[in-house]
């Protein structure tokens, strides 16, 4: 009864061992098979499900073991798109930026065998993350179609037909990841109406996650998303939430409870007391308990003490409020 | 047609290792230089063949356009120890580091053969809004880099440059920018080529020209360069060009699209330079990419700057 409120959960990603990370350096070189890649992404995520289960999160997920980067995976594994090679971000560090250079195809279901793989290892709730029509489509170049709204329209027409074949597999938890939806806040509308068409017909709990951007700018209008969940990234703000409060929050709220891009590893103090003041939005069974983003830029013992932590924070709310 | 390219190139994929094992300390400052060198040459080459007329080095040790001069420039680079007065106590010596573009401009046009080789200055506006500038006001701050700048294009001169490309992106790409501001940077830009008889271009992308179009045409620039290939600021471009010509300025057309990998056709960039030419009066037209092709995989960036050349000739 005590997990009904402040469900613990992830974002999606952890940190690859690097055993994971040469395998598919290899794999692009042409040297392994994708059959090979596979067998040691499947050992990857049982540990990363080890993890989740030791620190005692309730909703887990594989830690997107098998997915190279969130826009690559996708642009691998959907019709129309092509590798032309990497384009720098800052500095020296690249990534591959895909190009859609003719009309996007939904080819077969990407992440039903993922999800079929998590739950043969665990008996706890799974998230089924997904990266949204909108950050795909603003993270490629544009080849095929008239503008970038016709993209990111058609991305979410395909992108429906692999919610459907997830809630067929039984997934009842799917995140939408629209990282690139707080960069430019004037998009907003075509966000919504994008996801409004991914989630057409899908009944099964949807979060929205956003990282962390122009918040302000984007509030209380993604309230119109057809969601059930706003995640968002607020240890990094100290849990600085005012502008949340401008407007009712009508919604669930994924409450980011550790901060990902600090190795500093917070304390449960710290966590109960940015927690609770989620509670100025929202109920105790509406407010998830979870990492302001995915794990993966943090050492995995670091973002696994990160997971303890913020569990045991949640208990301590849950005896609180029981 | 005459044709140009606007600014970085994307890095070969063998040199984002050397940098990295450069900075583990694996390989030394020489052999790093030397691969800089290889990418420049084999840079250079390609828009040579391609005929391209005025060419750019690449900027393959440069990270972006703004900070190696920023942090160079505008501090001081801390060079080796020396007694602090007349005690047995070291400082590093500062040293305000003018001749930074200057030097790699050298390297590169002491490859080249036949083309004439620009020089790309990051633009003080652009400096200023990229950058914390506290206590300085934007007004304030361009004077200042329009001074300092004008010391790099000194030095650029004295190396042999003839041909400066001055990149202000913010000028188009900030909105509602208050005219004391835009009337501070076209005054930078006059000190910026203060006692330097050589082409300079007011060089703009990412985004239209707008409400600030008129005001630049009035900056002391012989060439301006504007985005034709972008989807808004295009068409916001055009409608400009038409309207107000170009005031006697020579036009950089960006006509290839450097943010994006689909290859334009002969057909596309005939059809918009003839739209470009019909709406001015004078001035010359030089083929150009938007952006700095380094936002594209290297692949198609090649691609491009042979498509620029071709295309340019048969114009």
């Amino acid at each position: 009864m005590a997990k009904e409120i402040f469900p613990t959960t992830i974002v999606g990603s952890y940190s690859k061992p690097d055993y994971l990370n040469d395998a598919f350096k290899e794999y692009y070189a042409g040297k392994i098979s994708h059959e090979q890649l596979h067998k040691l992404a499947e050992k990857a995520i049982v540990d990363v499900i080890k993890d989740h289960e030791e620190a005692d999160v309730d909703i887990v997920s594989d830690g997107e073991m098998r997915r190279s980067e969130m826009t690559e995976f996708f642009a691998e594994n959907i019709g129309g798109f092509k590798m032309f090679g990497p384009v720098r971000v800052w500095g020296n560090n690249y990534y591959q930026k895909p190009s859609i250079i003719e009309k996007m195809t939904y080819k077969k279901p990407i992440l039903v065998d993922e999800y079929n793989y998590t739950k043969s290892l665990t008996k706890k709730r799974i998230k089924v993350p997904i990266t949204g029509p909108y950050t795909i489509v603003d993270w490629s170049f544009n080849e095929a179609y008239r503008n970038k709204e016709e993209a990111i329209y058609a991305l979410a027409e395909i992108e429906n037909r692999e919610l459907k074949a997830l809630v067929k597999a039984g997934v009842d938890f799917i995140q939408i990841d629209e990282p690139a939806l707080s960069t430019h806040p004037e998009e907003i509308e075509i966000a919504r109406k994008a996801i409004e068409i991914t989630t057409k017909g899908i009944d099964v709990k949807k979060g929205l996650h956003i990282c962390y951007g122009e918040y302000d700018k984007i509030y209380p209008a993604v309230l119109d998303f057809n969601v059930d969940q706003i995640d968002l990234e607020l240890a990094n703000r100290k849990w600085d939430i005012d502008f949340l409060k401008e407007h009712e929050f009508t919604k669930e709220i994924g409450y980011g409870a550790c901060d990902v891009h600090n190795p500093r590893v917070e304390t449960v103090e710290e966590i109960v007391a940015g927690v609770r003041k989620g509670l100025e939005l929202v109920s105790p069974e509406k407010l998830f308990v979870k990492p302001d983003c995915g794990l993966k830029m943090l050492p995995r013992n670091i973002a696994f003490e990160k997971l303890k932590v913020m569990v045991k924070a949640a208990k301590v709310l849950r005896k609180e409020f029981e | 047609m005459k044709s140009t390219t606007v600014g970085l190139y994307p890095r070969p994929e063998y040199l984002q290792p050397a940098i990295r094992h450069f900075a583990k300390g694996r390989i030394s400052a020489e052999q790093l230089e030397q691969e800089y060198r290889k990418a420049a040459k084999n840079y250079i080459e390609l828009q040579e063949k391609a005929g391209i007329d005025y060419i750019t080095s690449g900027g393959f040790s440069w990270d972006d356009v703004i900070t190696p001069y920023a942090a160079n420039t505008f501090g001081f680079k801390l060079g080796g120890l020396i007694r602090f007065f007349d005690n047995n106590n070291y400082y590093r010596k500062p040293s305000l580091t003018v001749g930074l573009i200057a030097r790699e401009w050298k390297v590169a046009d002491e490859m080249k053969k036949k083309a004439e080789l620009k020089a790309i200055v990051p633009g003080p506006f652009t400096l200023a809004k990229m950058s914390e500038i506290a206590p300085f006001t934007t007004e304030e701050f361009v004077a200042i880099a329009g001074q300092v700048l004008n010391a790099e294009v000194k030095a650029l001169y004295a190396a042999g440059c003839r041909n400066f490309q001055i990149d202000e992106p913010s000028l188009v790409f900030e909105k509602n920018i208050p005219d004391e501001e835009v009337d501070a940077a076209s005054i930078a830009f006059a000190e910026l080529r203060k006692g330097i008889d050589s082409q300079f271009c007011l060089q703009t992308y990412f985004g239209g020209a707008g409400e600030v179009y008129e005001k630049l045409l009035d900056f002391p620039a012989d060439l301006i360069g504007l985005d034709f290939a972008s989807v808004a600021s295009g068409k916001e471009n055009f409608d400009l060009v038409k309207e107000h010509g170009t005031g006697g300025k020579k036009l950089v057309a960006g006509v290839i699209d450097a943010r994006n990998t689909k290859m334009e056709t002969e057909a596309d960039v005939k059809k918009a330079i003839e739209k470009i030419r019909s709406g001015m009066k004078d001035g010359a037209v030089i083929l150009a990419p938007n952006a700095a092709l380094e936002y594209l995989p290297e692949v198609i960036a090649e691609k491009k700057v042979k498509f620029l050349g071709e295309v340019a000739r048969k114009l």
